[in-house]
C-alpha cells in the first residue's frame, strides 16, 4: 500500500475544523444574505424582495432606536469599562505580589453566566420588592427601580454588563502592562517621574497595541450586543433599551420575518465589519502570515 | 559498488535554484564529510539524501537502489540533527526507541535493542531520564544512538557538534570516529569546522553555491587544490594569495612576476597550460615561507601570534601586499620589525582569473 | 512633589481597589448570604445574614430549576463541544502552523475572520435549517454549533504552542518512520498539553455558559441546559426569594472552584491573543 504524502496527511488535518466552520458558520451566513432579499418565513419557498427589506427598515423608526442605543452602548463600553480597567490594571503594576488575588477577583464576574449575573442582579440588586435597592429606597431615601424607567434603563443595563466585562479588560490591560520593560520603569522612577507621567509616557504607548485590539473588539461586540439587554429587559420598557440584535431575533422568531431579521444581522455586521477590517489589519502582522 | 551515487542532483525552492547538479560517489564504510560557506546547500544535499527534502532532478542511489522519492525508512538512512530533535516528553529509553516503536518492534526485543546501543554509548545509566535533565554530550550521544538501533547502511549528520563546548566536541569528535570504525556503516557528515573535516574524513566534499567544487581526500585538497575556492577554504591560516602577471611559459613551467614578492620573478610547475602576460594569481600556504636572513623577499612584521609549537605572522610585503607565514616554535620578530624570507618553490599554485588552477 | 503626591495618592489607590473588589464581590456574597434565608427575611433585608444553614431552599431550587435532567443535558453539551473543538483545532493548528498545504495563508485569513464573526450572522437560516432536519433540541447537534464558534480562536490559541515546537521534531519522527499523524499524535499532542488544557477550559465555561445558542435551540423540556432551567425560575419564583438565590449558587459555584483551580490557563489563554509575547 501507497503511503499517503506529507501534503494529504496536512489537508487531511483541516478538513474536520474547515468543514465545520463551513457548513455551521459560512454556508448560512451566505444564506442570511440571501434570506435579507428576499421575503422568508422560514418554513416556506422564500421569495425575491428585493431591496423591501431594508426599505422598510429604514422607514420603521424602531429600527433608528435601536441604531441610537447600539451607538450610547457603544460609548459607554469604550469609555467606562476601558477607563476603569486601565486605572486598575496600572495600580496592579505597584502590587505585583498581591496582583493574582486581585485578578482572579475581579475576573469573577466574568467568568459566570449571563444568565446567573443577569437573575442575580434583577432579583437581589436593582428589584424594588427584594432587592437592595428596595432595601435602601424602603429605609434609606426613595428610589424608583432603574429598569422601569425609560431614561434610565439602558444604562442600568448597561451597569451590569460592564460589572460582568471590566474585569476581562483589566486582566488583558494587565498583562499587557506586564511586557513593558522594565528599565523604561526604572529610567522614568530616576527621573522623578509622577505616577501619571509614567502611565502616560512609559506604560501607554507599550501597551498601545493591546489597547488600540480592545478598542476595535468591544466596537464590534457593542454592535452584537444581546445576552444581557434579552436577559433583562428584553428591550423594552417602551423600546428604550432596543438593540439591533434583540430587533432582528423578535423578526425572526415572534413574528418570522426572517428576511427582515436577515436584513438587521447584515446591518449588525456592517459596523462590526468595519471595526474586523481594521481588527484583521492590525493582527495580520502578529500572525507572520 | 558505490553505497551511494548522486546523479545530476538538482534542487530548487520555488525559483531559487538551491543544488546544481551535484554528481557524487560513495563507498561502503567512508566516511563522507560536506564543508563549504554557509547557505551553500550542506544541510539541504544532507536532507535530500535523508528524504526531508524531495529531489527537484537527478537520482540518488544507495546500494544501487534508486531511492529518489522514497521515504526515510526506506531508504535505511538515519540523522542526527544539529539540535539533536530529542522528544522533550520522553525518556532516553523512548527517545531511542521510539523508531522501533512506531515499526510495531515488540516491547520486549525493542527493549534489548535499546540497551544494547545504549551501552555502546555508556548512556545505561541514563535511560530513565527525559533530554531536560542531561548534559550537552549526553543529549549528543542520544541522538546518535537514535540514530544506530536503526541499523542503518548510511547515517547523517548535520553539524551535530556545533553546540557542545570546545573540550566536548573534541572528546564527541573522538567518540564518532571510534563509533565508524566500530559499526564500519557509510557516515555523511556537514560541518562547518576544519578539524573535524581534516580530522574524520576519509573524503571531503566542499561544496559551494549548491555546486560540488572539488571532492577528494583531505590531504589531496589540502595539498592539491583544483582551484583558488577550494585552497583558500581548506587550511588555516588561509592559504596566502597574491595577484601576478605570467612572462612566460617553458614546457611546463611558468615564469611569474609577483609584485608583492619584489622583483626577483617566480619559477612554478604548471598542472594546466598559461600564456605570457596572463593575469594570474599565486598561491601558498604560510608553512611553505621560511623566515630567512638570507631570503630574497623582503617584509615587515604587523602582529605575531605565538602558539607554542608554532607561530604565525602576519605582514606587510611590498606593494602593499600581506602575507602570513609560519614559523616552528617561538618566533622573535617583534610587530614592525623587518626582516627577510624565502619560500619553497614546491609549494606555490598558480590560479587563472576565473579562480582556474594552473 | 513627588514624595507629596504619592503619600496621598497611595490610600487613593488602595481605596480605588478595595471599592473595586467589594462591588465584583458584593453580588457574589449576596447570592451566598440570601440561599440560606426564607423570602420573608430576604424582603426585609437582604444583606442580613442568615438565622441558619439549612438546605429548604436549595431542595426547592433544585426541582424548580429541574437541575437533574439539565446537569445531564449541560455536561453532555459542554462536554461533547469540548472534546469537538479539541480535536478539530489541534489537527488544524499543526497543519495551519506547518505551512505544509496550498492555501495555509487564505485558511488562516479565513479563521481570523471567523473570530468575530457575529452569531446573528449565521443564526437564523441555521436555526431553520436544523427544524427541517429535525435537530432542534439534539445536544450534539448544538455542540456542533457551539464547537464551530469557539474554533477559530481554538485554532490559534492551539497554533502558538505548535509554532513553539522546533520543526526539527517533525523530521526527527518523520526519520523514525512515524507517519504525521503518528507524529502528532505522538510528539505534538504530548508537547501542547498546557495550551489542550487552557482551550479545554475556556471552551467548557464558554458553553457552559452561552445563553443565545443554547436558549434558541435546546428547546424543550428535556432539552433544558442548567442556564435555561435557571432561567426558567424567573417568573414563578419571584416570590421565593431564596430559593432563586439558592438556585444562583448551585449555577455559579461550580464554575467559581472550577475557574479558582484553573485560572492559570484560564488567564494565560484569555491574554495570549490580545497582548504580545
Ligand atoms: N525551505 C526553504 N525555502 C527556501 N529556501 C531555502 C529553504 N531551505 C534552505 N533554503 C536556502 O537554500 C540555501 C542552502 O541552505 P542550506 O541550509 O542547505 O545551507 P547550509 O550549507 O546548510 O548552510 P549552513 O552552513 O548555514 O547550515 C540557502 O540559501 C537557504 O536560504
Ligand atoms: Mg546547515
Amino acid at each position: 500500500m501507497k503511503r499517503l504524502s506529507v501534503r494529504t496527511y496536512h489537508a487531511l488535518f483541516v478538513t474536520p475544523a474547515l468543514v465545520l466552520s463551513i457548513a455551521i458558520v459560512l454556508l448560512p451566513a451566505l444564506l442570511t444574505f440571501g434570506a435579507a432579499f428576499s421575503n422568508w418565513d422560514g418554513v416556506s419557498a422564500p421569495s425575491f424582495a428585493g431591496l423591501n427589506n431594508f426599505s422598510s427598515l429604514f422607514a420603521d423608526p424602531v429600527f433608528w432606536t435601536a441604531i441610537a442605543n447600539n451607538s450610547l452602548w457603544t460609548v459607554i463600553f469604550l469609555t467606562i469599562p476601558m477607563g476603569i480597567a486601565l486605572l486598575a490594571a496600572s495600580l496592579l503594576m505597584r502590587r505585583q505580589r498581591a496582583s493574582a488575588a486581585f485578578q482572579a477577583i475581579f475576573l469573577l464576574p466574568y467568568v459566570l453566566s449571563p444568565v446567573a449575573n443577569a437573575m442575580i442582579w434583577q432579583n437581589i440588586i436593582l428589584s424594588p420588592v427584594s432587592g437592595l435597592l428596595g432595601f435602601v429606597s424602603k429605609n434609606v431615601l426613595p428610589l424608583q427601580s432603574p429598569l422601569t424607567q425609560p431614561e434610565t434603563a439602558l444604562y442600568a443595563v448597561a451597569a451590569v454588563d460592564i460589572w460582568h466585562f471590566w474585569g476581562y479588560l483589566t486582566v488583558v490591560f494587565f498583562a499587557a502592562m506586564r511586557q513593558t520593560p522594565e528599565e523604561q520603569l526604572e529610567a522614568a522612577l530616576l527621573e522623578n517621574a509622577s505616577g501619571w507621567q509614567v502611565f502616560r509616557f512609559v506604560t501607554l504607548p507599550n501597551i498601545l497595541p493591546t489597547l488600540g485590539l480592545m478598542l476595535v473588539l468591544v466596537t464590534i461586540f457593542s454592535f452584537l450586543t444581546f445576552d444581557y439587554i434579552y436577559l433583562i429587559t428584553q428591550g423594552g420598557p417602551a423600546r428604550a433599551t432596543e438593540m439591533l440584535s434583540t430587533y432582528a431575533y423578535k423578526f425572526a422568531f415572534t413574528s418570522f420575518q426572517v428576511g427582515k431579521a436577515a436584513a438587521v444581522a447584515l446591518v449588525m455586521c456592517f459596523f462590526g465589519l468595519i471595526a474586523s477590517v481594521v481588527y484583521v489589519r492590525i493582527s495580520r502582522a502578529s500572525l507572520e502570515l | 559498488m558505490a553505497a551511494l551515487t548522486f546523479r545530476s542532483v538538482g534542487k530548487t525552492f520555488g525559483d531559487t535554484e538551491v543544488i546544481r547538479s551535484v554528481d557524487l560517489d560513495v563507498d561502503d564504510g567512508e566516511f563522507v564529510v560536506f564543508v563549504g560557506p554557509s547557505g551553500c546547500g550542506k544541510s539541504t544535499l544532507l536532507r535530500m539524501l535523508a528524504g526531508l527534502e524531495n529531489t527537484t532532478s537527478g537520482t540518488i542511489a544507495i546500494d544501487g537502489r534508486d531511492v529518489t522519492g522514497m521515504l526515510p525508512i526506506e531508504r535505511g538512512v538515519a540523522m542526527v540533527f544539529q539540535s539533536y530533535a530529542l522528544y522533550p516528553h520522553m525518556t532516553v529509553e523512548d527517545n531511542i526507541g521510539f523508531g522501533l516503536r512506531i515499526a510495531g518492534v515488540p516491547k520486549a526485543e525493542r527493549q534489548r535493542q535499546v540497551r544494547a546501543a545504549a551501552e555502546i554509548l555508556q548512556l545505561t545509566p541514563y535511560l530513565q531520564r527525559k533530554p531536560k535533565a542531561l548534559s550537552g554530550g549526553q543529549r549528543q550521544r542520544v541522538a546518535i544512538g537514535r540514530a544506530i538501533v536503526k541499523s542503518p547502511k548510511i547515517f547523517l549528520f548535520d553539524e551535530p557538534l556545533s553546540n557542545l563546548d570546545a573540550e566536548l566536541r573534541v572528546q564527541m569528535r573522538l567518540e564518532i570516529a571510534a563509533l565508524h570504525q566500530r559499526l564500519g556503516a557509510t557516515m555523511i557528515y556537514v560541518t562547518h569546522d576544519q578539524v573535524e573535516a581534516m580530522t574524520l574524513a576519509d573524503k571531503i566534499v566542499v561544496l559551494r553555491g549548491g555546486r560540488v567544487e572539488q571532492v577528494g581526500r583531505p590531504i589531496e585538497l589540502y595539498e592539491d587544490p583544483d582551484n583558488l575556492f577550494v585552497a583558500g577554504f581548506i587550511g588555516s591560516p588561509k592559504m596566502n594569495f597574491l595577484s601576478a602577471t605570467v612572462l612566460s611559459v617553458t614546457g611546463k613551467v611558468a615564469e611569474v612576476d609577483v609584485p608583492g614578492l619584489g622583483e626577483t620573478p617566480v619559477f612554478i610547475a604548471l598542472r594546466g597550460v598559461a600564456a605570457p602576460g596572463q593575469p594570474v594569481t599565486l598561491g601558498f600556504r604560510p608553512e611553505r615561507a621560511a623566515i630567512d636572513p638570507e631570503g630574497s623577499i623582503a617584509a615587515t612584521a604587523r602582529t605575531v601570534e605565538q602558539l607554542g609549537s608554532v607561530s604565525y605572522v602576519y605582514a606587510d610585503g611590498v606593494a602593499g601586499a600581506s602575507v602570513t607565514i609560519e614559523e616552528r616554535g617561538h618566533s622573535d620578530l617583534r610587530p614592525g620589525e623587518a626582516f627577510r624570507f624565502s619560500l619553497d618553490a614546491t609549494g606555490l599554485f598558480l590560479f587563472d582569473a576565473d579562480g582556474k588552477r594552473l | 512633589m513627588r514624595s507629596a503626591s504619592s503619600a496621598l495618592s497611595r490610600p487613593l489607590a488602595n481605596a480605588f481597589l478595595a471599592g473595586a473588589v467589594l462591588v465584583a464581590l458584593l453580588p457574589l456574597l449576596l447570592v451566598v448570604i440570601n440561599a440560606f434565608k426564607p423570602h420573608a427575611a430576604v424582603v426585609a433585608n437582604p444583606l442580613s445574614l442568615p438565622a441558619s444553614l439549612g438546605p429548604d431552599n436549595f431542595v426547592r431550587a433544585w426541582s424548580g430549576g429541574k437541575f437533574s435532567i439539565a446537569i445531564v443535558n449541560s455536561l453532555l453539551l459542554s462536554g461533547t463541544t469540548v472534546m469537538v473543538t479539541l480535536a478539530c483545532a489541534s489537527l488544524a493548528a499543526f497543519a495551519l502552523a506547518r505551512r505544509k498545504i496550498a492555501g495555509w495563508q487564505f485558511i488562516t485569513v479565513y479563521f481570523l475572520c471567523a473570530t468575530t464573526v457575529p452569531i446573528q450572522l449565521f443564526l437564523f437560516p441555521l436555526y431553520f435549517i436544523y427544524a427541517k432536519l429535525g435537530i432542534l433540541g439534539n445536544f450534539a447537534g448544538t455542540a456542533l454549533i457551539l464547537s464551530a464558534i469557539n474554533l477559530p480562536i481554538s485554532i490559534f490559541l492551539l497554533r502558538a504552542y505548535v509554532l513553539s515546537i522546533p520543526q526539527e521534531l517533525d523530521d526527527a519522527a518523520f526519520m523514525d518512520g512515524a507517519t504525521p499523524f503518528q507524529t502528532f499524535r505522538h510528539v505534538i499532542l504530548p508537547l501542547m498539553r498546557p495550551g489542550l488544557i487552557t482551550v479545554a477550559i475556556i471552551v467548557f465555561l464558554n458553553s457552559w455558559n452561552e445563553f443565545l445558542i443554547t436558549s434558541t435551540f435546546q428547546k424543550g423540556r428535556d432539552n433544558i441546559t442548567m442556564t435555561l432551567g435557571y432561567l426558567s425560575m424567573n417568573g414563578t419564583y419571584a416570590t421565593d426569594q431564596g430559593a432563586l438565590m439558592a438556585g444562583a449558587f448551585i449555577l455559579i459555584a461550580p464554575v467559581i472552584v472550577l475557574f479558582l483551580v484553573l485560572q492559570r490557563f484560564f488567564i494565560s489563554g484569555m491574554t495570549a491573543g490580545a497582548v504580545k509575547g
